[in-house]
């Protein structure tokens, strides 16, 4: 047996050990996993070069893995298996990765929270819609994991688990394959321990023509800008953390300043919530009438408000969306990346996944954006900066600040909870 | 649900389209959603965009 498939043996039982309480899994594929194991180290063997050889992979349970359902927390769907790889999966496959497999999802990665715990306080949420992404890769149990975001789905279960989330721009790979929400904002986004772990993935999977993170190498002292009007939406606790966090990488060198952005945060909000809405009725308008009663409540309420929303709001948030992009270009030209706090709080307790507004800022404007740990709050549950790139070819550019700002800030221990060796 | 039932009301048009459309004992679109739905319409009528400023009516001379 070669190195990975023994690695995947042995990491397949510890999964089932650990995952009796944090329970970020739908279902694992051993067969599958093993399979590809034996093929990496042929591949391997034979001299191939594998981008990704042997990382475990956990894959959110709204993307299509062939021969595994797609259920996205819907109970409708539990016997509805995808006759393929969605586009993403496959590239992974062909890179090395070994798939191993779905994770828990809030329903259709929306905001009721899922089953999934926080490995480093089983009392508290991991956040959502990616809960079990963050989760697995948290606990250790893979090295990485796809996940979606469409309001703060990849960057607040990362930061609420003390991991790296990268939100790449918009449409950066394909969302073929992957249970669409609202589709003007749905983007596939990366979990992971550290920001080059994230940037061997986003390389394997942007599309031809975007710029690679390459071996990560970081830039020198990047030029940052604090979003004010944002970090007045944190806890004081939260905005305490991230100003010293800030202090600290202005000690190191870099340029700080303060920014604001071409309309209020208040607003931008305004844009996410009226697109999302709309765009939800129109993926959900069929379905929600024949299968009403087994919606959560909170996604219910979300594509019915949607199906009465006046379509010239619709219309008009677009034209607003379009005009703030163009502006924020203008103003933010000058600086690396935006900071601001990625959460308003560290993890909340389970009866919630926490608020989107931080992180849907970036996905209205199809923003990159990243969140990296910087420390703990006072009850010890991490905490994270977010990043913004400040344009849509920004991806791998935000990649390299991100890795300067992470090589400057503490390394974060293992959760209690989840794989300890 | 009760919520402000001026007619002209963003609240009040959102209550009666969905109860318009899935009835009122079926509708789930509770008052927290409402609310940050016509909060949001509210909001946007307050965001001035070059492409709606054209239609604005001029004053008159």
């Amino acid at each position: 047996m070669g190195d990975h498939a023994e690695r995947l043996l042995a990491t397949l039982a510890q999964i089932r050990e650990t995952d009796a309480q944090i329970q970020a899994w739908v279902s694992l594929d051993d067969e599958g996993a093993q399979r590809q194991a034996r093929l990496v180290d042929e591949r391997l063997t034979a001299g191939e070069e594998l981008p990704l050889a042997g990382r475990l992979i956990g894959i959110k349970d709204i993307i299509d893995v062939g021969g595994l359902p797609t259920i996205a927390g819907f109970e409708p769907f539990r016997d509805r298996v995808a006759s393929q790889d969605a586009p993403a999966v496959a590239l992974l496959r062909r890179a090395g990765g070994i798939i191993v497999g779905k994770t828990v999802t809030t329903q259709f990665a929306s905001s009721d929270p899922s089953k999934t715990k926080n490995p480093w306080n089983l009392e508290c949420t991991p956040g959502g819609s990616s809960a079990g992404s963050a989760a697995a890769v948290a606990a250790h149990q893979v090295d990485v994991a796809l996940g979606t975001q469409t309001g703060g789905s990849v960057l607040r279960p990362s930061a609420y688990c003390g991991i790296v989330g990268f939100k790449p721009s918009f449409d950066w790979t394909s969302t073929a394959g992957v249970l669409p929400f609202a589709r003007t904002l749905d983007t596939v986004g990366i979990h992971a321990r550290t920001v080059c772990g994230a940037a061997a993935v986003y390389d394997v999977l942007a599309r031809p023509g975007l710029a690679r993170a390459g071996s990560c190498e970081p830039l020198g002292p990047p030029r940052l800008a604090i979003w004010s009007d944002a970090l007045a939406h944190a806890s004081e606790r939260m905005r305490a953390g991230v100003v010293d966090a800030v202090e600290a990488l202005a000690d190191e060198g870099a340029l700080i300043q303060q920014t604001v952005a071409p309309i209020s945060f208040d607003n931008l909000i305004a844009l996410h919530t009226i697109t999302s809405r709309a765009e939800a009725a129109a993926a959900h308008r069929e379905l929600i009438f024949v299968h009403a009663d087994d919606y959560a409540p909170k996604v219910r309420a979300m594509v019915e408000t949607g199906l009465a929303l006046p379509a010239d709001a619709y219309v008009r948030a677009q034209q607003a969306r379009d005009q703030v992009r163009r502006e924020s270009l203008a103003l933010w030209s000058a600086f690396d990346a935006i900071v601001l706090p990625t959460s308003e709080s560290a993890a909340p307790d389970l009866s919630t996944t926490g608020n989107h507004a931080l992180q849907a800022v970036a996905t209205v404007l199809g923003l990159p954006s990243i969140t990296v740990p910087i420390g703990f709050s006072s009850d010890y549950l991490p905490i994270g900066m977010q990043l913004i790139g400040v344009h849509r070819r920004a991806d791998a550019h935000l990649l390299r600040v991100a890795h300067w700002v992470e090589s400057r800030m503490p390394r974060l221990p293992r959760p209690p909870h989840g794989i300890q060796s | 649900m009760t919520t402000d039932r001026e007619p002209d009301s963003v609240r009040w048009q959102l209550v009666l389209r969905t109860t318009l459309l899935f009835g009122e004992e079926r509708s789930h679109a509770n008052r927290e959603e409402i609310e940050s739905v016509s909060a949001a319409i509210e909001r946007l009528e307050r965001i001035k965009v070059e492409a709606f400023a054209a239609l604005q009516p001029k004053a008159r001379l």
